[in-house]
């Protein structure tokens, strides 16, 4: 067997409680971001959709009479959603990603696969990324809380972007980015906290995919904090910035 | 009548059959007579399966008045790369019955379930319908093939709506297990039933 890229073969051990809705959420988004970064995987939980499908077809009785008329009733006041089209759309609590949905593409995609319900398999996870295999159940935890705000910037003699997904009543933030140049040699990518007062605490090093795709949770509470920075440290990090960050981003 | 006879005896018109796929399609694109159709041919079967995992009559009927409903409002979200119109479909099924069962609200649902739980058979299952006699033979025989122990993984997560760890639970096996045996039984009924995805 040739396993170019799944680093976790017992990813492969939940293809079957997938395909049967046994796993716990948490499992779901961490097989579904496997899922889409591997095709031979994706393959096989699809083919196992398509059994499990079989069973369900297998279970049919006589639906009770008065339902048709309901559905219909219902149906003629329901509005159809939008095609999906190329990118991926996934509606967060009562939000949309719309406007900033290419810069997350790759916290869509997770998100995407994390929605239970009709948006999740139907809709084409292309987007394959290192970050999306990375992305920790955290990360997930964090982007579909009802409460998450998204603020998001361009990133600092980059074509790239970042942006901070935070959730007031988790007291949680991550950080995603797209189109992030590699840190040079020797360096790495920092994120910090940055409270009203100018002080800052780190949040985390990081390194985008080669895709330059990222999607880290921060250490740290943001709740008392003002902004999210991204500066270029030495490798490692450092306790301080010592460089003009890159990327500022108001939580107020 | 002479006159429907007369016709009756010509050629038939040669129709290509109705895919559920294009169905689907036609669905996407606000096509209200093609979704009449769509219900004649998956309400039953949407139905059944809801019913099989949640049980009560009244509330299978109304998580099946809400399956039915999204698929209306989301069809133009299948994607025909990732499977069959009757995988996706199945699918939206079996997510909202099991999501039914898990919240809180399902609790004493719940408590009936577990107090039924191995009074019946799990696979066996009659379609009323004439058409879906054959299928669901097939089915059966497949899930007959299986060892026991995989039969009642496969059956307490699919039509149970269990999950790895009530049923690891249930069974007193570690959770590996029971995600092993899932997989081996619905690969094993896959080769069987010659399923592509």
């Amino acid at each position: 067997m040739t396993e170019p890229y799944d680093p976790q073969p017992d990813r492969y051990l939940d293809s079957g409680a997938y395909a049967a809705d046994a796993l716990s959420p948490e499992e779901v988004a961490a097989f579904e971001a496997a899922m889409a970064a591997d095709p031979a995987l994706r393959d096989e939980a699809d083919s196992l959709r398509a059994t499990t499908a079989r069973l369900g077809m297998a279970a049919a009785e006589p639906v009770p009479a008065g339902l048709r008329d309901r559905v219909m009733a219902e149906v003629d006041q329901t509005r159809q959603d939008a095609p999906a089209g190329s990118g991926v759309v996934v509606p967060i609590g009562s939000r949309r990603w719309s406007g900033t949905a290419r810069l997350l593409g790759a916290a869509a995609a997770v998100l995407a696969v994390v929605t239970i319900g009709v948006s999740v398999w139907g809709v084409s996870v292309s987007r394959q990324n290192d970050a999306l295999v990375a992305a920790s159940a955290e990360v997930t935890r964090v982007i579909t809380a009802p409460d998450a705000r998204t603020i998001s910037g361009p990133v600092d003699g980059q074509a790239g972007r970042g942006a901070v997904v935070v959730s007031p009543t988790l007291d949680a933030a991550v950080f995603v980015a797209e189109g992030l140049g590699a840190p040079p040699a020797g360096q790495t990518y920092q994120l910090w906290l940055i409270g009203a007062d100018g002080s800052a605490s780190s949040a985390g090093t990081f390194s985008p995919g080669q895709d330059g795709m990222a999607a880290v949770a921060l250490s740290g509470s943001p709740e008392t904090a003002a902004a999210v920075g991204m500066t270029l440290e030495p490798q490692g990090g450092s306790t301080q910035p010592t460089t003009t960050p890159v990327l500022a981003l108001p939580l107020a | 009548m002479t006159a429907i006879r007369a016709s009756a005896d010509s050629p038939e018109p040669v129709v290509p059959p109705e895919t559920p796929e294009s169905l689907l399609a036609l669905v996407a694109r606000g096509d209200r007579a093609a979704f009449d159709r769509l219900y004649d041919r998956y309400a039953n079967a949407v139905y059944g399966l809801v019913r099989r995992v949640l049980r009560d009559p009244a509330q299978s009927e109304e998580v099946t008045q809400e399956v039915l409903v999204d698929l209306w409002r989301s069809a133009a979200s299948f994607d025909p790369d990732r499977g069959s119109a009757s995988a996706w479909i199945m699918t939206i099924a079996h997510r909202k019955a099991v999501d039914r069962v898990r919240s809180a609200q399902a609790s004493t649902l719940r408590d009936v379930r577990v107090a039924q739980l191995g009074e019946e058979r799990p696979y066996d299952v009659v379609a009323e319908a004439v058409e879906h006699r054959m299928e669901t033979e097939q089915v059966v025989r497949a899930l007959k093939d299986l060892t026991d122990l995989q039969r009642e993984a496969v059956t307490l997560a699919y039509y149970g709506g269990y999950t790895h760890v009530q049923i690891a639970e249930l069974l007193g096996v570690p959770l590996g297990t029971v995600k092993t045996r899932i997989r081996d039984g619905l690969i094993r009924m896959r080769d069987r039933l010659g399923v592509t995805a």
